[in-house]
């Protein structure tokens, strides 16, 4: 038998997706021949849950790559987020949202092998990242701005469970007596803002805070550095005012 | 170095950390307070760095348990939302962490 062989898309039916046989192939492939497919290249598609994300094609083709890998180990649902999304250069990890009714332990090593990287991966079933989106402040904001392998609406309906918020103010609290690199100062005071957002009922908006958060500290500082003691007073200062306007809403 | 200035540095980190550990077992959704729980390794890193900058004999390390066993009971009394399974926790919580930095 004659072998013919000739690349398409998948084209999206409304009851089947189907593959198009060129005219030109008429006399060799007619309707009841049984034909063999093979995958050749998978598409694709990545959802914004921000249409404020713009990354560049590395980042693209790094995300693809990663949603294509996860995609063939049977995870149906992904998103990333955190400051590969928001940040040109310098990114600390890749903060990975799996959805899947298993937690695969191996795949955070899986993933750093193959694309060398460093991954932060936080698991979820479907139960759990509903809920956890409806109660939990800091999961809320790193899925309001990802991106993801599928389309996945979020319920805007909130809960405020007051044990957990009060267990994610323990490190801001801390850090009024520790002291640790900018880096922690830093991330809780954007911690407490997006809190405070929540219990108040507004939108939160990751890239807002970023803002905020470069108008309040506009004193240069390396991740990692130390604080001055000036320094420390200032960011304790203000953890300080954001902690009292929390404590108040709850 | 002074050791006594480094044994309160290490017992105020691992306090911190083994109350944020043993808070994000205990809440009521603790799924969620355990995805984001890299606070308690923070501290646990920090802690780890001031560990290597001394030699501690078996007299320090039993003070420093000691003093981590005080601190650290005062401050889970302190967290009223955690609740009062955390006593229970406690021992085996620094026992592990202690093995763990090679102070027992």
């Amino acid at each position: 038998m004659k072998q013919i062989l000739f690349q398409k898309k998948i084209s999206k039916g409304s009851r089947f997706n189907q593959i198009y046989v060129p005219k030109q192939y008429d006399d060799f492939l007619q309707p009841g021949d049984i034909v063999e497919i093979r995958l050749i290249k998978k598409q694709t598609k990545l959802y914004y849950l921000d249409k404020r994300i713009k990354i560049s094609d590395f980042k693209i083709k790094l995300v693809e790559d990663i949603f294509l890998f996860l995609q063939r180990k049977g995870i149906k649902q992904i998103f990333i987020s955190g400051s590969f999304l928001y940040k040109i250069v310098g990114y600390n990890d890749l903060d990975i949202i799996i959805v899947s009714p298993k937690d695969n332990k191996k795949l955070k090593n899986e993933l750093t092998i193959k694309f060398n990287q460093k991954f932060h991966i936080i698991h979820y079933t479907a139960e759990e990242l509903d809920k956890g989106y409806k109660i939990d402040p800091l999961l809320r904001s790193m899925l309001n701005y990802s991106v993801s392998n599928s389309e996945f609406f979020l319920n805007s309906k909130r809960a405020v469970d007051k044990q957990l918020i009060r267990y994610y103010l323990m490190m801001p609290e801390d850090l009024l007596k520790l002291k640790l690199s900018f880096i922690h100062y830093i991330k809780n005071i954007m911690r407490l803002t997006t809190m405070y957002l929540f219990l108040k009922g507004k939108k939160i908006d990751i890239i807002k805070i970023h803002s905020e958060i470069k108008n309040l500290i506009n004193f240069d500082y390396e991740d990692n550095d130390k604080p001055t003691k000036e320094e420390l007073t200032f960011m304790r200062t203000i953890i300080r005012k954001k902690l009292r306007q929390i404590k108040k809403l709850l | 170095m002074n050791k006594r200035k480094g044994i309160n540095e290490i017992v105020s980190l691992l306090c911190v950390s083994l109350r944020h550990e043993i808070g994000s077992k205990l809440i009521v959704n603790k799924e969620q307070a355990l995805k984001y729980a890299k606070d308690a390794n923070i501290l646990f890193n920090n802690a780890t760095k001031t560990v290597k900058k001394y030699n501690f004999n078996s007299k320090d390390k039993k003070e420093l348990k000691e003093k981590l066993e005080n601190k650290l009971f005062n401050e889970l009394k302190s967290k009223d939302f955690i609740n009062d399974q955390k006593y229970y926790l406690m021992e085996d919580e620094i026992v592990k962490v202690l093995k763990r930095l090679k102070l027992i």
